[in-house]
């Protein structure tokens, strides 16, 4: 803080040296002090040049402490607008606690699916984030997009006032208010498929349509994938203008945006893109057009199928039979059929009867045969086609986002990595059920205790089955967690920090009870008392949040 | 029955933040077993399973408060404590009797108290050793009973003894400050501060460790960029100005002459201090740090009069790892007397006789920037080594300074006034608080503008 042009001449001189300065200068500022000040500072003895500056500057220094006065508002930055009004009520002081907790990583779990979790939690009960702790959360906001996410519809009128002063704050919740299926529109099979229809509005559209007429490469897909969410009709029309401009090498992804919103209008297009000289244009092209069963491309491809495989009866037997493509003509490899087999061993037609029956809409088999997929994958096949069969449904499932009825059908009988895949397309009864068998399988199988396959198999049954778990699965996971020392494994440690954040909050009870029955000083003990914590915290968080 | 502590009384006790975070997941009833508490002796007590095979016996004595835990953890106290008391403090601790083990431990607690005060007692205030040593400190080395004649000789000659220590000291100070003017501030900047540590570590010799406290911030002076030789210039004026001061001392009224002591560094005996007379108000806990320095955790605490408008701080000092002292918790607001040291412009104080229980604060009585600058500006002019007073000013918006420059407290309005935040001070939770409307923060006013220390919304207080 400045004293006045006095003391910056001290401050130099005592800077220079009083030596270098000389006695007149000092003498010279003696003379000049200004204020009640002077007077002594006159009386001071310039000989002794170096103390007489120094007592010269504590009479200065004392008389501007004690004789400035305040500043005026006007010297001031003008406040600017106040935050508006009228936010719901903020969550109470023990929610707030909680979320301090949470905020302060003060339990063993992944901090963000927690602080996730308070969010949702408070947007159910109408509540917003108390105002103290907004900074918390905003810095978390910026810091991951997922919370943002999560964080926007509770932060208040409040929190949107605040995060406008602060660009990385603000640039987090921009990026929250995105539509999501612009990423969504990105992701592969199984992504997340249009949470939200906003996104409407007009200048951020016009600013997306810029970015795919300027831009470059990625960025034009992204912009392209934003115009879809808004206005699939409009991405449609602007991709189908350009595409024999495209850039060969561009094409199969920007295809693949079609993906998201993907409906009857984008066949021709997409029958355009079949004709491509590029494989991969065309794989696109077909992948998305099985998923329009309707499709002329649908009609080919289930009439393929058909061809090759066929319900024979019986009197009141029924049983499947196949017969493999005997070649692959141009017209299958213009929907998308590779000729030549992988170097796996599979033989060239069963490797076309698998691709033809994989790219066959999965109502064609129920329509034609006129039987429920459950009937159809219970059908007497050949065992040599069984397997291949199974796997080309499950394919096609996954592709199509089939039916529950499809999904169920396959989930017992695939191999697992099929199975993880079609677990998000049951139900959730369902799904949980599926996955409650997987753990109670895994946990029979006693000898050798669980081998990495099985537990991984429980892992990904678990991953697939969002929380809070119901209470079959739930039950099933709980027997597994009281299984004796010898049958434990590494997976069990490894799952502890999943069972935290997905088993429903009261199952705390459950957990401390069993962790009473366990010796202290054991490996378990640890990851039991982690578990029982980040459950308590859960419980407290749903009980103050309701 | 006595009222279970608040939360943040329970977490001010802990030693650091992991402590405190370990003792939050140690406050469910899971682990714990055979819990209980009692008013006589007030004790909260149980048992904690813990990864140990035997659970771990934990016991409180409220009354202190001590800790007594059968782990092996250094810190004190340990999170099995805390987690006992936040236990507690959420009502999940029922009364009970309390078992043999914890009425013995609080028996010969009180019994080894009651000698250590006898002892204090008969050996008087002593030469009082430094106050912050003298919180913790071993019994006097004085023998017990009465003084005689002939001790109360010694000990002024120890106090003659001392002061000639001292003038010496400063003697050399004041050449040393002499020189460094004379030759040019500008080689403190280029890093002499062996020189400067040089010249420190002699004052502690000469029983001055209040300059030689001084002395050791003027590095950071050097340091803090831009206008720096000013800086220096104040800090080394403050110091000369000490120095002529400590020449004057029989010819400066008392107060005055109180405040030099303080800066010289001779300290005042608690006693003495908590024998003046007090000043009671309802006082207003507005904030509490902990810093810590030299192997020292500094509690301060500070507080203004609701009545008198007077501010105070309260220090308290622990090892690391200690407990430190909880009885001034922000937000809440004490019906106390406060005995002040003496001084020219009295801040520091301590705590005594307590009038009513404990009330939480719910508005806080404040002024305008006008009067909390005029309050410091007569606090200057009665101590000019004064560097900051608490405040707290009412019907502020704070307004972050457009791009990164410092923040302001603004009051609308024409006739509305401002105060600087200090340089750096990016207060979020207090706009956030705010909300851009006018609300009353606590602050601490230095010369370089004030530091928020907490805010009132109304119904709380949130620390900055």
């Amino acid at each position: 803080m400045s004293r006045g042009p006095t003391w910056d001449e001290l401050a130099s001189v005592a800077l220079l040296g009083t030596d270098r300065a000389g006695r007149a200068r000092v003498a010279g500022i003696l003379a000049g002090l200004p204020g009640p000040a002077g007077p002594v500072a006159a009386a001071l003895d310039p000989a002794d040049a170096p103390r007489a500056l120094l007592d010269a500057a504590a009479l200065l220094a004392a008389q501007a402490a004690a004789g400035a006065g305040p500043v005026p508002a006007a010297h001031a930055p003008a406040p600017g607008p106040a935050a508006p009004g009228g936010d719901r009520p903020a969550a109470g002081p023990r929610a707030a606690t909680a979320l301090r907790t949470v905020l302060a990583g003060a339990v063993a779990a992944p901090p963000d699916e927690l602080l996730i979790e308070w969010l949702g939690l408070a947007a159910q009960a109408g509540l917003v984030v108390p105002p103290a702790d907004l900074v918390g959360v905003l810095q978390r906001c910026a810091a991951s997009a997922p919370v943002a996410v999560a964080a926007l519809p509770v932060l208040g009128a409040r929190g949107a006032w605040l995060a406008a002063h602060q660009p990385a704050w603000t640039a987090a919740l921009d990026g929250a208010r995105v539509p999501t299926g612009a990423s969504a529109a990105l992701a592969g099979p199984g992504g997340p498929s249009g949470r939200d229809e906003g996104g409407r509005d007009p200048a951020l559209l016009a600013e997306a349509e810029e970015e795919w007429r300027l831009g470059a490469g990625p960025q034009r897909r992204l912009a392209l994938a934003r115009i879809r969410q808004a206005d699939p009709a409009r991405a449609r029309e602007l991709l189908a203008e350009g595409w024999d401009a495209e850039a060969p090498a561009d094409r199969a992804a920007l295809v693949d945006v079609l993906r998201h919103r993907l409906g009857p209008a984008d066949e021709p297009l997409l029958e355009r893109a079949l004709d491509d000289r590029r494989k991969a244009v065309r794989t696109a092209a077909a992948r998305l057009l099985t998923r329009l069963p309707h499709s002329a491309y649908g009609r080919r491809a289930g009439e393929r199928a058909l061809a090759c495989v066929h319900l024979q009866r019986h009197l009141t037997r029924r049983r499947i039979a196949v017969l493999p493509p005997a070649d692959c003509d141009a017209a299958m490899v213009r929907d998308g059929i590779e000729e030549r087999p992988p170097d796996d061993g599979i033989g060239p037609r069963a490797w076309w009867l698998q691709q033809v029956v994989a790219a066959a809409p999965l109502e064609a088999w129920t329509a034609a045969w006129g039987l429920a997929p459950a009937q159809v994958v219970a059908l007497p096949v050949d065992d040599r086609w069984r397997q291949l069969l199974v796997n080309a449904w499950a394919q096609a499932a996954i592709a199509q986002d089939a039916t529950p009825e499809w999904a169920a059908a396959l989930v017992d009988v695939v191999p697992r990595t099929a199975r993880a895949l079609l677990l998000p397309l049951l139900p959730r009864a369902d799904r949980e059920a599926a996955a409650a068998r997987v753990v109670r399988t895994a946990s029979l199988n006693r000898a050798p205790a669980g081998t990495p396959q099985v537990e991984s198999q429980v892992t990904e049954a678990l991953e697939a089955c969002p929380g809070p778990w119901g209470p079959e699965l739930t039950a099933a996971v709980l027997d597994r967690l009281a299984r004796d020392a010898d049958a434990r494994t590494w997976a069990d440690h490894q799952r502890v920090p999943l069972l935290a954040l997905r088993l429903p909050p009261d199952a705390v009870t459950a957990v401390a009870r069993l962790l009473d029955t366990q010796p202290p000083g054991l490996p378990w003990h640890l990851p039991l008392t982690r578990l029982r914590d980040v459950l308590a915290l859960r419980h407290q968080m749903h009980e103050e949040l309701r | 029955m006595s009222e279970p502590w608040g939360t943040e009384q329970v977490l001010a006790l802990a030693p650091d933040p992991a402590s405190a975070a370990a003792g939050r997941k140690l406050a469910s009833p899971g682990p714990w077993s055979d819990t209980g508490h009692a008013d006589d002796p007030p004790a909260v007590w149980g048992h904690c399973r813990g990864s140990g095979r035997t659970p771990y016996e934990t016991a409180v004595d409220l009354d202190g408060p001590a800790f007594r835990c059968s782990c092996p953890s250094r810190k004190f106290p340990c999170k099995h404590a805390l987690g006992l008391l936040l236990l507690w403090s959420g009502g999940a601790v029922p009364a009970g009797e309390a078992p043999e083990r914890v009425v013995e431990w609080t028996a010969s607690r009180r019994q080894r108290e009651r000698v250590r005060d006898e002892r204090a007692a008969a050996s008087g205030s002593g030469d009082g050793a430094g106050d912050v040593a003298g919180d913790a400190a071993t019994d006097g080395d004085e023998p017990d009973g009465a003084r005689t004649a002939a001790s109360q000789e010694a000990a002024r000659q120890r106090a003659d003894r001392r002061a000639q220590r001292v003038a010496s000291g400063l003697a050399d100070l004041d050449l040393w400050l002499a020189d460094q003017v004379r030759t040019g501030t500008a080689a403190l900047a280029g890093g002499g501060y062996a020189a400067i540590d040089a010249m420190a570590a002699r004052l502690v010799d000469a029983q001055a460790p209040g300059v030689a406290a001084a002395l050791r911030r003027l590095p950071a002076s050097a340091a803090s960029g831009p206008g720096w030789p000013g800086r220096v210039l104040a800090d080394l004026a403050a110091l000369r100005l000490t120095v002529t001061a400590s020449r004057a001392l029989d010819t400066l009224p008392d107060p005055l002459a109180a405040t030099v002591r303080t800066r010289i560094g001779l300290t005042v005996a608690k006693e003495d201090v908590l024998a003046r007379e007090g000043v009671r108000d309802e006082w207003q806990v507005l904030a509490l740090r902990d810093e810590a320095e030299d192997r020292l955790v500094t509690r301060r605490v500070w507080l203004t009069g609701r009545r008198t408008g007077r501010p105070a701080l309260v220090l308290s000092f622990a090892p690391p790892g200690q407990p430190l002292d909880t009885s001034l918790l922000p937000g809440r607001l004490v019906d106390a007397d406060l005995h002040f040291y003496p001084a020219a412009s009295p801040l520091r104080a301590l705590p005594g006789t307590r009038h009513r229980p404990d009330r939480p604060l719910t508005d806080v009585v404040g002024t305008t920037i006008a009067q909390a600058h005029a309050a410091l500006a007569e606090a200057c002019a009665a101590d000019p080594w004064t560097t900051s007073r608490p405040a707290v000013v009412t019907g502020v918006v704070p307004v972050p300074g457009p791009d990164g420059d410092r923040w302001w407290l603004v009051e609308p309005g024409p006739d509305g006034h401002a105060l600087p935040l200090t340089v750096g001070a990016t207060p979020w939770t207090l706009l956030a608080v705010s909300g851009g409307a006018p609300v009353t923060v606590a602050v601490e006013l230095t010369r370089g503008g004030a530091r928020p220390l907490a805010v009132h919304d109304g119904t709380g207080t949130v620390p900055l």
